[in-house]
């Protein structure tokens, strides 16, 4: 099947040693060469930013094109050597685990971490996601980008971006996983903040930066528990560890995993610390794609894999997780049928989509989670892609009439699809993907999630049998509405008559070529990704054409070994998952059922929505649910005043009460003293110098009444 | 080392003795020149005491073949020790190289300067070796009285003669409750060396009520030193007030030697009564860390706005007095030699952007750094994440180990209330990073364009070095910790 050249090329000493075990430099190439666009990039761009460079044209256009071809190559070589290691891995019939460790970062008494990297099966489909789609949206970024100043600046945060990204997929132990995830968390907070002169967007960096930190709380606490536990904080040792420390359901257990829940759902913007998503945003598009749909915000998802055993073990804290999963999908899908800014509506997807991983990871269907986090990769990286194709195509047409429209309203757009054709059927792609219509991707992996829950709800000793079918119920409604809300999307962008102010439909155009080929392929993918991991069951069915379709169940396989020991609790305390869905009827039965109704859903929101959209629907929708669901729950208006607005009050209670009042006297009165007499004298009648012995009286004092009373 | 004859206590205080003369010789030479005017004597005299601290870190290091763990004189010459001075003379370094310029632009006397800050680092150093209270308390003075000095050394700032005297009266004040709880413990043990305190207090109950007072009042003494809650009134101002070189350092020398002394005495030598100022340090540790950092959430001033921050460290160095196991005391010295380069790096570039002056301080002129200014921009933030605590900056190494040595000691709840409060102090630290990077330079009328800067070459080394430092220490801490479990006084 593979190329027997290709083969030796791989097994020649250049990248293994005597036993055939990799070399540990090869992997490191992955992490490297994203760090080496970094900086070169952002040498470039501190070279640019002098302000004597800036009047010479020539020479930063030359610069330009290095940036363009160092910051996707550096992430394209990454992907060809993950690419080799997945080959590697294939070809070995049995995935095995590589581990490297480089040096001690950290040795303490009793505590060690060393800097090492593991690359299993899990890793490598994270590591082929980050640097595939990666590369893609660079390519993409080449485009969108071209006529940005900080476009260096831009370059280099993203390559930072994906180095740390893959810190944090491929380190050993969950120090090193830590080290990525604020990494990512540092580079997501600058390319929001991309467009620094807006002040809006500025401080949507600051608030995602925020509520990230909460969830790094949640991690911390969760890997020092784990160390205290276990003792070590590497894979493979909690992995050996695991089951002879923990008990199922133990105390311990549960509380490690909820502070590892905390950390994902900091990160993977789930309830309530989602509210960071929507407004990140405001960063540039191909970095809402990358960052907030494909790559960062699924972490979470990769943590809670990563400790399947935990997990599987704590049956309390994965219940939650698929609550909160669960209850995340449908309540931002509510939101997301609202909205009419057209990269709101996708954040919201996301939250929802991201709901969809929590809930399979929650039903101890790990696989289905990954499974659903790739293909999620694929069409919502699209998505976000092609709505910045329509965004700058909007953008420049309304400069050219100039109008002061909002080119990312979808109410000022309609009927896209004359003048964009090419982007429009992609993105139809796409959405059927995401609506669940078979046979594309979305199908496959979101099927199988419900289908797990539904089943987790039957098993032999299910901890929480009605849940969980409350929970299937949910995820329904939620597929039902994504369906709804991403046709509405599609119809309100693309369909209808043109509702942009007079002349500045016919200066949109199609998307450029360097951006269209991103998308084609991840169209592409959309359509086929699904097709890795589909049951037997599935296959042999009408849905697998009786077997006729180049169809597998291969990642099934492939993903096993890592949550194999996962499995393993599960059978032993939960026993078999049921094989028939919580009202009857078989996977098939519902597998069919769910694209039917997806699909008259689609087909008849675009009837409908297509006769009633008409230009000048610009008005507020006047309805309380309306209103309710287009002020997105008022949640963050509920954080602001609870919350937000407190904190800051305590903050400068504290200071105005213990500090500042003081000083502020202080300062006036030197002011004014110094015109007086003398200041020195003055100084003892301020009252400053006094009060400050008082309290340092007052605090000996009552040092000294607690310690002998 | 035996201290049988007087030659062996010179060389024992050997790195103070070089110090001191070399002292005393910038003073003679200040005489002898009476010419203020001379615009180079900066750099001359900042060069000379550089070869001073060079110097006298020679001796230290030919210090180590005569380390022992337990000497029985006053003056320790144990590993420990030797570590306190590395830390100190890398403060004191930086702190005369990012002087120089500064004295020359601000015109201050400038052999005065120099030997004040050579003095305070003295009194720091002989303060950390000693094993009697007395030496620790001429060693506090020595240094404190330097500083009061250097805080108010330019005659026309009122700002800084206000900090001066501020600190002046308020360290008086602190110095006299120090005084009295030595004189307290002398009184319960009959000793002030602390190693027949440490003999004396081997069964003492929570009865003698004398030195436990003693105790209190001696740990009040060092809380208002380091500047821990509620006794850190004084910081702001005085950091604010004060040269900027010299906040500096304050902010890390000071702080250091401080530490280096609170731990030996207390962590080692009156741990066995714990249980009368164990529960108290609980409580000021966590008061400090979250109240601080509350409070630096909303500072404007960037002095002001590290003097929080820098109580806020007092808080969390507090935890490993409290915990003294070994690796809090790793914990103590990486985290103490980290936050002096981190710390004195940032106060580089405060200089820098001040324009060797004392103008520019507010957050908000750092906007746009990053662009202008990129390399200067770059190397502060790191030094900022550092201090927050970043993963692979020093400061985060730093934190770990003080966690871990937190949890050892089952200091859950303040291991817990240090990674919330750091992950608070992110907040202001990285308010910081972004003005540098994310904001323009305001375009207001009335103030006229910031001036170029220019980086005087002492400054770059200063910038660069803490910059390789900071992260060698994150990714590679191995060594350094290596280092430092050699240096321990819990062996």
């Amino acid at each position: 099947m593979i190329n027997p050249h290709l083969n030796l090329f791989i097994e020649s000493g250049l990248f293994v040693d005597g036993n055939m075990n990799w070399k540990p430099i090869m992997p490191a190439i992955i992490i490297l060469a994203p760090l080496i666009g970094f900086i070169i990039n952002g040498a470039i761009s501190l070279y640019l930013n002098r302000p004597n460079v800036n009047s010479k044209g020539e020479s930063s256009n030359g610069l330009k094109r290095i940036v363009s071809v160092v910051g996707p190559g550096s992430i394209l070589a990454s992907f060809i050597v993950v690419g080799l290691n997945g080959f590697r891995m294939l070809l070995a019939g049995h995935p095995t685990t590589f581990n490297a460790n480089y040096w001690t970062w950290l040795q303490t008494s009793d505590f060690q971490v060393n800097v090492g990297i593991q690359i299993d099966t899990l890793s490598i489909v994270m590591m082929a996601v980050i640097t595939g789609v990666g590369f893609l949206i660079h390519l993409f970024s080449i485009g969108y980008m071209e006529s940005e100043k900080g476009y260096a600046r831009y370059f280099a945060y993203l390559n930072l971006f994906v180095f740390f990204m893959l810190i944090l997929v491929m380190g050993s132990s969950y120090p090193i996983m830590f080290v990525g995830w604020e990494g990512v968390g540092l580079c997501s907070y600058l390319l929001i903040g991309y467009w620094f002169e807006d002040e809006e967007k500025a401080s949507a960096g600051k608030k995602a930066f925020i509520v990230n930190r909460i969830g790094d709380l949640g991690f911390l606490l969760g890997i020092f528990l784990l160390h205290s536990a276990l003792g070590s904080v590497d894979y493979v040792g909690v992995a050996e560890n695991a089951s002879g420390v923990f008990v199922y359901g133990g105390g311990l257990v549960t509380l490690i995993t909820l502070f590892f829940l905390l950390a994902g759902v900091g990160k993977s913007a789930q309830i309530p610390l989602f509210v960071w998503l929507p407004d990140a945003m405001a960063g540039p598009t191909p970095v809402s794609a990358l960052i907030h749909a494909a790559t960062m915000v699924t972490a979470g998802v990769y943590l809670i894999v990563r400790s399947s055993v935990l997990f599987a073990m704590a049956p309390v804290t994965s219940a939650l997780v698929a609550g909160i999963g669960v209850s995340t999908a449908l309540f931002a899908a509510t939101i997301a049928c609202k909205q009419y800014d057209i990269k709101k509506v996708l954040a919201y997807s996301t939250i929802s989509q991201l709901g969809y991983m929590f809930l399979g990871v929650g039903v101890g269907a790990y696989t289905a989670g990954v499974f659903h986090l790739v293909t999620h990769a694929f069409f919502k990286a699209l998505l976000f892609l092609g709505a910045g194709a329509v965004i700058h195509s909007m953008h420049h047409a309304l400069h050219k009439v100039h109008s002061e429209d909002d080119p990312q309203d979808m109410r000022n757009m309609g009927g896209l699809r004359q003048y964009m054709p090419i982007t429009c059927f992609l993105m139809w792609i796409a959405t059927l993907a995401i609506s669940g219509v078979w046979p594309l991707s979305g199908f496959f992996s979101k099927d199988e999630i419900i289908w797990m829950t539904g089943s987790f709800a039957m098993a032999e000793s299910s901890p929480f049998p009605s849940l969980y079918k409350i929970y299937w119920v949910m995820a329904v409604a939620t597929a039902l509405m994504t369906a709804y809300y991403m046709t509405r999307f599609m119809v309100m962008t693309f369909h209808g008559k043109n509702r942009t102010v007079d002349g500045a439909g016919s200066a949109i155009h199609e998307t450029p070529k360097i951006m269209l080929i991103p998308l084609i392929i991840l169209g592409f993918l959309s359509f086929f990704g699904g097709w890795v991991n589909v049951t037997p069951h599935l296959m042999e069915s009408v849905i697998g054409g009786f077997g006729a379709l180049p169809m597998t169940d291969w990642l099934h396989h492939w993903i096993e070994p890592v949550i194999a020991e996962s499995h393993h609790i599960q059978l032993e305390n939960i026993g078999e998952t049921g094989h028939v869905s919580p009202v009857g009827g078989g996977e098939v039965f519902w597998a069919v059922l769910s694209t039917c109704a997806a699909a008259v859903l689609v087909i008849g929101t675009t009837y409908f929505k297509s006769k009633s959209l008409s230009y000048g629907v610009l008005g507020e929708d006047s309805g309380t649910i309306s209103r309710f669901l287009y002020n997105k729950w008022y949640i963050d208006e509920f954080y602001d005043k609870w919350i937000v607005k407190p904190l800051g009050q305590m903050s400068k209670f504290c200071w105005l009460k213990f500090d500042q009042g003081f000083i502020d006297r202080a300062v006036n009165l030197s002011g004014r003293s110094a015109k007086g007499i003398g200041w020195f004298g003055s100084l003892f009648h301020t009252g400053q110098v006094n009060t400050y012995a008082f309290f340092l009286t007052l605090g000996l004092l009552a040092v000294l009444i607690t310690v002998m009373f | 080392m035996s201290f049988l004859n007087q030659w062996n206590y010179f060389l024992a205080l050997g790195p103070q003795a070089i110090l001191t003369t070399f002292a005393i010789g910038i003073l003679l030479f200040g005489v002898s020149r009476n010419n203020t005017s001379d615009e180079h004597q900066g750099w001359l005299l900042g060069r000379i005491s550089l070869a001073g601290v060079i110097a006298a870190g020679i001796v230290n290091a030919g210090l180590y073949p005569f380390a022992d763990r337990l000497s029985d004189g006053i003056v320790a010459v144990d590993r420990y020790a030797l570590f306190s001075n590395w830390v100190l003379l890398l403060g004191s370094a930086m702190a005369i190289l990012i002087s120089i310029s500064y004295v020359e632009k601000q015109r201050i006397q400038v052999p005065e300067y120099f030997a004040l800050l050579l003095f305070a680092t003295v009194g720091l150093m002989l303060m950390t070796a000693s094993l009697d209270l007395m030496l620790v308390f001429i060693g506090l003075e020595i240094a404190s009285i330097s500083v009061y000095a250097l805080a108010t050394i330019d005659q026309r700032s009122p700002k800084g003669s206000e900090a001066g005297l501020k600190y002046f009266l308020l360290g008086a004040f602190s110095t006299g409750i120090f005084l009295y709880g030595v004189a307290l413990i002398y009184g319960s043990t009959g000793s002030a060396n602390l190693t027949e305190i440490l003999n004396a207090t081997v069964d003492a109950d929570d009865t003698g009520v004398m030195l436990i007072t003693g105790v209190i009042m001696l740990a009040v003494g060092f809380c208002f030193k380091v500047g821990v809650v509620p006794f850190h009134m004084w910081t702001p101002d005085v950091y604010q007030g004060s040269p900027m070189p010299i906040t500096g350092y304050m902010s890390v020398a000071i702080k250091a030697g401080a530490f280096f002394t609170f731990y030996r005495i207390f962590g080692i030598y009156l741990d066995n009564i714990q249980f009368s100022w164990g529960t108290v340090f609980w409580w000021l540790a966590l008061v400090t860390m979250i109240g601080a950092n509350l409070v630096a959430l909303v500072q404007n001033n960037i002095k002001r706005l590290l003097a929080y921050s820098g109580i806020a460290h007092s808080g969390y160095l507090l935890i490993t007095v409290l915990a003294n196991n070994t690796t809090s005391e790793s914990g103590l010295l990486y985290y103490l030699a980290v936050y002096t380069v981190a710390n004195m790096g940032l106060f580089a570039g405060f200089v820098l952007v001040a324009n060797h002056a004392e103008h520019r301080v507010e957050v908000s002129d750092y906007a746009g750094l990053g662009s202008k200014q990129p390399f200067i921009a770059m190397a502060l933030t790191v030094f900022l994440l550092s201090l927050g605590g970043f993963p692979a900056t020093g400061g985060f190494i730093g934190k770990i180990l003080i966690l871990r040595g937190a949890l050892e000691d089952n200091y859950l709840l303040l291991a817990i209330a240090l990674v919330i409060s750091t992950l608070i102090s992110y907040w202001y630290y990285l308010r910081l990073a972004w003005f540098m990077w994310m904001k323009e330079q305001a375009a207001t009328p009335n103030t006229e364009k910031a001036p170029e800067i220019e980086i005087p070459l002492a400054l770059k080394l200063v910038l660069a070095v803490s910059l390789v430092l900071i992260v060698y220490a994150g990714i590679f801490p191995s060594q350094l910790i290596g280092f430092i479990e050699t240096s321990l006084l819990k062996g």
